[in-house]
Formats: C-alpha cells, structure tokens, sequence
C-alpha cells in the first residue's frame, strides 16, 4: 500500500469520516481535530501493509479515535466532579450560619475589594456570582485561561490577607 | 457553640500563613474546572501529609463559600459601567471629589497602561490572528492548510489570486501547507522569506532573528522583504534543518536538528535539551503571563533538559529552579523571583 494512495482513500472520504465522528462525538470541532488525525495516523505509517478496504480501514480508525476521545473525556469529567466534591462536601450541609459573616467582617470585606483593580473584580464577580466558568471569562476577555485564574487568586489571596489582619 | 466563629478558627491554634497560602491556591484550582488528574493527585497527598494541611484547607475552603455572602453587597456592573462612560460626562467633578481623585488615578493608569500594551494594539490590529500568552491556537487558512500558533503569536493571512501570504508578526507558528504551485505559500518574518510549496515547517521570530525548521519537504529562504524579488538568491532548506534567517540577511548555518523538539510544541509539550539554566527559563517564560527575574550567580548553573506539558508549567519553573539549587518565590502571580 503506497502512502499516495492511502492519502488519496482519505481525501475521498474526508467529508464522510468528519461526518461519521461529529455523529459520534456531537461536537464538530472535536470531529474536525480527529478528521485531521486520522490523516497523520495514516501518514505515520512507515509499513507497507496490503489493505484491501481502505474505506473500511479509515473508518475503523475513526471509530478507534472517538472511543479513546470519549474515553479521555469520561475520565476529565470524573476527575472535575470529583475536585469539585472536595471544595463542596459538607460545607453545604453545614447549619448555614455557619457560613455567615459577621456584619463588621463583611464591610471589611467589601471595602477590601475596592481597593482591587476593576477587572479582577469583575472576574471574580462573574466567576462567582455570574455563574461564568472560567474559560466562558477567558473567552469573554480575549485573555489566557491562566490569567482567568490568576485574578481569582489575587482576590482570594487579597481578601484572605485582610480578613487575617 | 457559636457556630460562625470557625470564620476566625476552630480550634484557636493560629495556622501557618504560608500553608493558609497553599490551601487557598488549592481552593482555587480546584474549583476552576481545569484541574488535572496529576494535579489531583498531588492535592491529596498535600493533604494527607500532615493535619494542619487538612485544617489550613477547611479553613480556606470555608472562607471560599463565605464569600458568596458578598452577592449584591457591591453593585459592580454598575461601578463599572460608570467607569468606562466617566470621562465623556457632563457631572461636576467638584461635587464629586472623592470619586473625582479616584477617576483621575484610574485614568493616569489606564493611561500608562496604554502606552504599555501600544505593541500588543498595533499587533491586534493588523493581526487576523493571535493568541495570548500560555495559549496556543489552530488556524485553518482559507484553503484548507493550517498554522497552529503557539504562545504569544499574531498572524495576518493575505490570499491573493496568485500567492498566499501571511506575515508572521509576532511569535512562533507551525504551517501545515497544502500543495498548490500555482499560489506559492509564504511566510514573511522580520524582513525574510520563506516559501513553500506542499509542506510543513515552523517558523520563529525571535528577537533579531527568525530561525526556520522544516519538518517536512524542501522550502527556500531568503532575505527579500519584498516578494518579487524572491528570484533573488535564496537558500534551500532540506527536511530536518533549521537555518536562522537575521534581520536582513541569511546566516549561512543550515543545521540538522531533532524535528521533534522543534515541534512538540503543537502538542502542548515544552521540550528543553541540555540547554543553559538561564535560556531553559526564558523558553518556559514564554507561556506564562508574568516575569521570571533571576537573581542567581548564572555562572554557577548547569545545562538542563526536561519534557513538560503546558499545563503543569508552574511545577516545570519549580523543578527547573530545583535543578540548580536555587530557591523559587512567587511574589505575585506575575511575578516569580529565582535566586
């Protein structure tokens, strides 16, 4: 099997593998990224093998890559539920005075917080209040997802010093 | 029992500040919906070492959801708002005096932050394309080829009948070209040429130098700014090279290279081979948006290699420090002092 042919099965099929994986996978970026990798995968190949469905054997490795994708994505979800338990469990079964501040606590706290720049306000504002997740800001701001991160980490660190005073 | 007092501490001990500081890094990670498997791991190891890390953390966790009682308190949008449509308004800034002294410092910093990001507008406008620090992005160009853009990258994509151009204005990106000889696929950078035909290859703006890689096929390099002259005497560079094209004119050394480390980049992997102490930061420095100092005797360090993911790019900065001995302090999040 010539890699020029190869690469040919896959350019008449590419609208239809794209298709194949974005039923799969229901998102068509992701698809398009798999599309573009079945493409390596098969330029990658160094041995000559005598494929005789090429069109099979392209879908085959579709499907490959979509099970392993879903797979990864499975994992991430599980490892986000699960870092996400460890910030919540109890705290929200405690008695909910126990998460109050004291009026006086509070004033310091907001007073604190004007004394931050305006758009790391604004962050944690909306990360908090606003409901956004943090790439949903990044996106919003046309800023690094680190950067996201950062202003939080300056308001927490900020409000965290003030409150030890 | 009075059950709000946790809010000061439970127990009464005082709490390590500088562990108070980890948990609270912690808090966030966790909750920022980005957090790794690695990372996880590491965070309950950290917890379990020792009880105070496990009271420093309920401490900070507590405080985290403590802050949701600062919903409303601070009308934002609003304070916001009036800040941007602030210098256009007609209210007397005398009956406003303390709002007053507060907008003339906001707008002298927004004025010198201006004259800082200056470059960074320039390069917003005429790029097509780009990406911040620590982000990386791929582009497909119009016909079908693609430029993966790594950190700190802008391009601006020209497609004419008979060439395709994109000036590379800032950064490093990848082209994956697709062939095409009767529209010749360039790529101009700091005043050089480098022309394709059905290819791959990276390009690299450094300073004062572009240093080229080819990772697949042949392409010519030249020093003409202006592409019709690219007739002019150009340089071929062979699958594996990297020839350095300077400003204005091409170095002669064509050097055979490992591909792999030039590009693994693409895959979200930062590869540093026996490089000296003080470049191996600077090539971690570029994905992240603050300033790594260095204040340690360089003459005493010694060359490093390693293999890190984007991700983990704060434990490769401590680990590349740890390398040398050397003592890492993360003064802001901007800001991380070595010595």
């Amino acid at each position: 099997m010539s890699e020029t042919q190869m690469t040919e099965a896959f350019l008449e099929n590419e609208t239809g593998l794209f298709r194949f994986l974005a039923r799969r996978l229901k998102c068509a970026f992701t698809a398009r990224d798999l599309t573009h990798e079945i493409f390596l995968k098969i330029k990658d190949q160094n041995e000559i093998v005598q494929i005789h469905n090429r069109k099979a054997y392209l879908f085959r490795i579709a499907a490959n890559l979509a099970t392993d994708y879903m797979r990864v994505e499975q994992r991430r979800a599980e490892i986000l539920s699960e870092a996400d338990d460890l910030v919540r469990e109890r705290v929200e079964g405690r008695h909910p005075e126990r998460l109050l501040i004291a009026r006086q606590e509070l004033a310091r706290l907001e007073q604190a917080l004007t004394q931050l720049p305006s758009l790391s306000r604004k962050i944690f504002y909306l990360n908090r209040f606003g409901r956004k997740t943090q790439s949903e800001i990044a996106k919003e701001f046309g800023i690094s997802l680190g950067t996201v991160e950062a202003h939080i980490r300056k308001v927490l660190n900020h409000l965290a010093s003030v409150r030890d005073q | 029992m009075v059950e709000s007092a946790d809010y000061k501490n439970t127990s009464g001990e005082k709490i390590d500040p500088k562990l108070s500081y980890v948990a609270r890094q912690w808090v966030v990670r966790l909750s920022s919906g980005q957090i790794t498997a690695k990372e996880l791991r590491r965070f309950k190891l950290w917890l379990a070492e020792d009880p105070s890390h496990q009271q420093a953390y309920e401490r900070e966790r507590t405080f985290w959801h403590q802050l949701d009682c600062l919903e409303g308190t601070v009308v934002w949008d609003q304070q916001d708002q009036e800040l941007l449509k602030q210098p256009g308004g007609s209210r007397s800034f005398i009956h406003a005096h303390p709002r007053w002294t507060f907008m003339t410092g906001g707008m002298v910093a927004a004025f010198l932050a201006l004259v800082l990001v200056y470059q960074d507008i320039k390069m917003f406008l005429l790029a097509d394309h780009h990406t911040s620090v620590g982000q990386q992005q791929t582009v497909t160009l119009p016909d079908g080829s693609l430029a993966y853009l790594n950190t700190d990258t802008a391009i601006a994509v020209t497609y004419h009948a008979d060439e395709r151009r994109i000036d590379l204005l800032r950064g490093e990106a990848f082209f994956e070209v697709l062939a095409n000889r009767q529209k010749p696929f360039r790529v101009v950078a700091q005043g050089g040429v480098i022309q394709a035909v059905g290819t791959a290859f990276v390009v690299h703006a450094h300073d004062q130098q572009t240093v080229v890689t080819v990772t697949e096929g042949m392409v010519a390099v030249s020093s003409a700014a202006n592409t019709e002259n690219l007739v002019l005497p150009s340089v071929a560079v062979h699958q594996g090279s990297e020839p350095s094209n300077s400003q204005g004119e091409i170095s002669q050394t064509v050097e055979r290279f490992d591909i792999e480390r030039a590009v693994a980049w693409v895959q979200g992997i930062i590869e540093i081979n026996g490089l000296p102490f003080a470049q191996a930061i600077a090539e971690l420095d570029r994905y992240q948006p603050g300033r790594i100092v260095l204040l340690a005797d360089l003459t005493q360090t010694i060359h490093v290699s390693g293999r890190f993911t984007l991700d983990g790019l704060d434990e490769a900065i401590a680990a590349v420090a740890a390398t040398q001995g050397l003592t890492l302090v993360r003064v802001t999040p901007y800001l991380i002092l070595i010595f």
